[in-house]
């Protein structure tokens, strides 16, 4: 029998075991060190390699920084002339491809039920040299195709001596955008296949029509960049410099002057209408003003009689003719999908007429540089092979990235064409509706874990390094060729590489340094290309001359299919996920779409008026007819589209098998043509009508935009007339900060002294005409902030964690008249560090408190998670943790370990990237120096590909920062709250005239 | 701080007075990041054996060690000196102020059998911080 103080005895004892116990546990982490050190990694110390995003054709220069042997984060390499050291959306997500966890783990094989099952890599490849080796034997390997994602160098070069050596005919390149009309308009109008290379720097007036170049065209960084350029250096007196003609306003659309909203298919006559115009007011260069069939075929087009049809006033046409002559250069920039019907080859020639009309050719517009889109197979051929392979002449097809089920027409035949091929080996990472078809899949690594190269044009080549080991048992591609070739007797000889990487050195040598180096030796050109992360040279122009178009060029009525009284139907590129090659990142899904600010999901978007005359809501779910097909999606009303049209984003759901792809929304390939275009053999992105039948379902959408309830619009965003300019450089910004600025804190003296900032005083200035809004800074934030994502339901209740977020603001947009003002600002808001910020007195713990270097400090260890602070903030800046958030495996391994990961009840925000500033401070301190203006860039700042977002150290005199803050142009939201903000904002500049007005 | 300092049993009964006192081996000989890292680093297993592949071969630790470089395992180390996850402390920053190693890891010169002589908490790196002049705002460390 125990005593009751033996009892206690025990218990007491016990007890304190367990206590010694979780001590002991607790301090028993493990120290393990490497078996054999690595000579190149520091523990704690980044290492970079430069590489080559391959997150779409663009292929712009990047550099992926590993620690301790992971990648962490990818920038932009600033060596490298795509890009200049910035990564868009897209590209700063790549890492969230890298460590998918819903990629492949190893090769697998369709068994005899249908159902993949794992295999190794060794039965992978005896599987495919047995099959090959048959069909050798058996005379019957010309049925092999090859359809692929572009290949330039080295890569290719093996492919197509694979294929040869094969036998094999078929090698298709294909990506869901194609530019097939451009491609064909230049051949036509100049004689040089191709695509133009555009000098948006160069140009004093813009006109797109449809071309989204902010968002996914053709090389999205490298424009939004050049851009700018032509932005900030454009005349005070004809500020408006921009406009958009299409029929939806995107993004890159909201980032111009003026909107020209026109009925889909009109553009052409309009682009038309300009040349007759500047035909007819004397303004066309000397060589196309005295050309006779030019002033035949524009004879048709006047203004007047192109005005009944396209809606636009003949005084706007005038203007537009005025504007894209008077101040050469200028540049017209030709269509889209969402342009793209029937007459996308004719559209395309017309605006390079334009182009040569106006005198651009030569100057914003050249020609000589190759570029590697050019070597796409048009949709035409694709849907030829499709053919071949439904009539049975296709027995092993090669499906190398791109997942075509997905991104062609699905009438297009090629699925049910697939499963006619009896073995069809996909190199694809990642499920999607294209494995689903696959007997065989051998997936390849990420490009950020294997080598390659990739020349997006023949001026520079990017060398693409392995950045790290592999994450998952995947193969590179080429080195699973190579390893078949040598056990097929007839290829062993012509393969002999021991893998691919020698192959890729001795394409550098043959290619790349014999023909544009040969002075420089391989034992000092190597080392370069991998430090620059390329070889890049200059290329000459070369003279073109405009040849007679008439006869190619087909104007009329855009025949559209479906029913009578249908909204016209267009297909635009989701800016976040391209073609949805990337829908399973979910950053992509958290950040706002730019343009609609709504989350996961995808919708149709329609104008609210004919919303109303169809009794529809936000939300309510709608089914879409065309000949085609018929698909249920929720309606998102928009009222940047005209309202006869409807258009619905691209690739932001699959129905495979992703965890953030919920599979709920259909795809929209299913309702167009799967016919292609006659003359340019493009996929007609734009040819249905498309019935709208409501149904009874709804399906709430996730906005993130704020309400501005509380503040009113102009205390957050402030615009400058651009008459004012010219007048407020002459100013002193002391004495425009008195009389310019209606909103204004109150001056001082403040109850309290202010801080000192004896050493630092952090500070951001954002410029709001440089913004576009592209939320490249917001995915660098995830990236370099562990950042949680939350997923919808929890974004619907406003618990997201972005750290950076970019509101947009527009006035509604009337389509009263023909030409209206875009007046779209994107406002990047992030913790804005105030000096008098209402967060720190609420505190209770002084878990927030201003720092002697002027940043807002947030103490994770400190914070109990009252949240009073995130109540005093007028920004709704502060993200509180209401969960612990993890991320399935392998995503863990991206999470930077210089930053603390947040656990549930625990209030945090931006940091102005503290980190950094610490790592930046260390390296000075390495150096013996003191920090310098520039040491310190934040994740944001760095990737912008406009440099809108700048940071530094006000209190170095003459730093960049130290003159934005004083900027004629500055001003700080939310400025009456008396806050004092360490973030300072320069106002966007907007025309005040109207557009033709005398 | 517990009157009797923490001091794990290690894989290895690892003896840093010999290492050190005896054959006067540098700190950065073997813990050679912490000059030039946020991390001291623990050395490779192919760093001890490059001694020991000769050094005191036939010894019970050196046997132990050499069957760990045998199985290509590397050693499970106890760590001794241990920082919450929320701080952020960077060796190279004190190295290069001339603090001395000793200051913070006490007199491993001596030690058989490593233990942790400093309490580690925020106030006793605070009492040095403040001597020192060195920065005391949160965000040096917390972040």
């Amino acid at each position: 029998m125990i005593k009751r103080r033996d009892f206690l005895k025990t218990v007491g004892v016990s007890g304190s075991a367990a206590l010694m116990d979780a001590c002991t546990l607790e301090n028993s982490e493990k120290l393990v060190p490497y078996l054999v050190a690595p000579e190149d990694i520091v523990p704690g110390i980044p290492v970079y390699y430069t590489t080559n995003c391959r997150e779409c054709p663009a292929g712009c220069g990047m550099l992926a920084k590993t620690r301790e042997g992971r990648v962490i984060k990818v920038e932009g390499n600033p060596r490298h002339p795509l890009g200049e050291g910035k990564l868009c959306v897209r590209g700063q997500a790549a890492v969230q491809s890298l460590y998918n966890p819903d990629r492949f783990t190893g090769p697998l094989l369709r068994n005899e039920q249908g159902q993949l099952e794992p295999i190794e890599w060794d039965q992978a490849e005896e599987i495919l040299t047995a099959h090959l080796t048959q069909l050798l034997t058996n005379d019957k390997s010309q049925e092999i195709a090859w359809i692929g994602h572009l290949l330039t160098g080295s890569m290719e070069s093996l492919i197509r001596q694979w294929l040869q050596s094969l036998g094999s005919e078929h090698l298709l390149f294909y990506e869901t955008f194609q530019y097939e009309p451009l491609r064909q308009a230049s051949k036509i109008a100049f004689g040089h296949f191709g695509l133009p290379q555009y000098h948006l720097e160069k140009a004093e007036f813009l006109i797109s029509f449809g071309a989204n170049f902010l968002e996914t065209w053709r090389s999205n960084v490298e424009f939004t960049s050049a851009f700018h350029k032509m932005r900030s250096s454009r005349d005070p007196n004809t500020p408006d410099n921009f406009v958009y003609l299409g029929s939806r306003l995107s993004l890159t659309g909201s980032n111009a002057d003026w909107w020209i909203p026109l009925q889909p298919g009109t553009e052409i006559q309009l682009a038309l209408s300009i040349a007759h115009s500047i035909l007819e007011q004397g303004l066309a260069t000397e060589e196309t003003s005295n050309q006779a069939w030019i002033a035949s075929l524009l004879a048709p087009y006047s203004p007047e009689s192109t005005k009944e049809l396209t809606g636009v006033e003949t005084s706007t046409v005038r203007e537009l003719a005025q504007r894209l002559c008077k101040t050469p250069p200028s540049l017209a920039l030709g269509g889209e999908i969402n342009t793209s019907g029937e007459q996308a080859l004719s559209l395309e020639l017309a605006v390079l007429l334009l182009n040569a009309m106006a005198g651009n050719v030569g100057q914003t517009i050249t020609f000589g540089t190759d570029f590697a889109l050019n070597q796409l197979a048009s949709y035409q051929e694709i849907l030829n092979l499709v053919q071949e392979m439904h009539r049975g002449k296709i027995d092993t097809l090669f499906l190398h990235h791109g997942d075509p089920v997905f991104t062609l027409p699905t009438r297009s035949g090629f699925t049910e064409a697939l499963d006619n091929v009896p073995f069809v080996v996909s190199f694809s990472s990642l499920p999607d509706e294209t494995t689903a078809h696959a007997n065989l899949i051998l997936p390849d690594h990420h490009f950020l874990e294997s080598w390659g190269d990739y020349s997006p044009r023949s001026d520079l080549i990017s060398i693409q390094q392995p950045a790290m080991q592999p994450v998952f048992n995947t193969r590179s591609t080429a080195d699973v060729i190579i390893n078949v070739s040598q056990k097929i007797d007839r290829l062993a000889e012509q393969f002999t590489y021991s893998d691919y990487s020698e192959k890729l050195y001795s394409y550098w040598e043959s290619a790349v340094r014999k023909k544009s180096n040969k002075d420089v030796p391989w034992e000092e050109f190597w080392p370069g290309v991998l430090t620059n992360g390329g070889s890049f040279r200059e290329t000459a122009p070369v003279e073109v001359t405009l040849k007679d178009i008439s006869n190619n060029l087909q104007v009329g009525e855009e025949t559209l299919v479906g029913p009578e009284g249908g909204a016209s139907l267009i297909l635009y590129s989701s800016p976040h996920f391209f073609d949805g090659r990337n829908v399973n990142n979910p950053w992509l899904h958290e950040i706002p779409d730019p343009t609609t600010q709504l989350v996961w999901d995808s919708w149709v978007e329609m104008h609210p008026d004919t919303a109303l005359q169809l009794s529809l809501k936000e939300g309510d779910v709608v089914e879409l007819s065309s000949p085609y097909g018929t698909l249920k999606s929720p309606v998102h009303l928009y009222d940047g589209l005209h309202p006869n049209v409807v258009a619905m984003p691209l690739g932001r759901d699959k129905s495979a098998d992703l965890r953030y792809a919920s599979g709920k929304s259909e795809n929209p390939m299913q309702l167009i043509s799967p016919e292609a275009a006659t003359d340019s053999g493009s996929v007609l992105w734009r040819s249905v009508r498309v019935g709208i039948t409501k149904t009874p379902d709804h399906h709430p959408l996730v906005s993130l935009q704020l309400e501005n309830g509380e503040h009113p619009e102009e205390a957050l965003v402030s615009i400058q007339p651009v008459e004012s300019i010219a007048a407020a450089q002459r100013i002193q910004p002391s004495e425009l900060k008195e009389t310019d600025i209606s909103q204004k804190a109150h001056a001082p003296p403040d109850y309290y002294p202010p801080h000192d900032h004896p050493d630092h005083q952090w500070s951001m200035a954002i410029d709001l005409d440089a913004c576009t809004g592209c939320n490249a800074c917001a995915a660098a934030c995830y990236a370099e902030n562990n950042v949680p994502v939350v997923g919808k339901e929890l974004c619907s209740h406003g618990r997201e964690m972005s750290w950076i977020r970019i509101e947009r603001h527009k006035a509604p947009l009337v389509q009263a008249t023909d030409i209206v003002p875009s007046d779209g600002i994107s406002l990047p808001v992030l913790c804005q560090h105030c000096h008098n910020a209402p967060c720190e007195p609420v505190c209770p713990v002084f878990a927030t408190y201003h720092n002697p270097e002027g940043l807002n400090a947030q103490v994770y260890a400190r914070c109990v998670g009252t949240r009073y602070c995130s109540n005093n903030c007028p920004y709704k800046v502060r993200r509180f943790n209401w969960h612990t958030f993890t991320v399935p495996e392998p995503l863990q391994l991206q999470l930077n370990p210089d930053v603390t990961t947040r656990t549930a009840g625990i209030m945090e925000k931006c940091t102005f990237c503290v980190q950094r500033i610490q790592e930046g401070k260390n390296r000075a301190r390495r150096e013996n120096r003191e920090i310098h203006d520039g040491d310190v860039t934040p994740a944001c700042a760095q990737t912008c590909p406009t440099e809108a977002i700048v940071f530094g150290d006000i209190n170095v005199p003459d730093s960049r920062i130290a003159l934005l803050a004083e900027h004629p142009r500055g001003y700080h939201i939310l400025e009456p709250l008396n806050t004092r903000p360490a973030v300072t904002y320069l106002k966007k500049l907007v025309p005040e005239k109207a557009f033709a007005e005398d | 701080m517990n009157s009797t300092p923490y001091s794990p049993d290690q894989p290895i009964a690892f003896n840093h007075k010999v290492h050190v006192s005896d054959y006067d081996i540098q700190c950065l000989y073997c813990h050679s990041y912490a000059d030039r890292s946020p991390f001291a680093g623990v050395p490779s297993v192919e760093r001890c054996m490059g001694c020991h592949l000769i050094v005191a071969a036939q010894t019970e630790g050196v046997q132990a060690l050499n069957g760990y470089w045998q199985r290509k395992e590397p050693i499970p180390w106890t760590k001794v000196n241990v920082l919450p996850r929320f701080v952020h402390f960077n060796h190279e920053a004190h190295v290069r102020a001339e603090v001395e190693c000793a200051e913070c890891h006490g007199d491993v010169q001596n030690m058989s059998k490593i233990s942790q002589t400093s309490s580690l908490k925020m106030g006793w790196c605070l009492d040095c911080h403040r001597k020192e002049e060195a920065s005391v705002d949160c965000l040096t460390c917390h972040y």
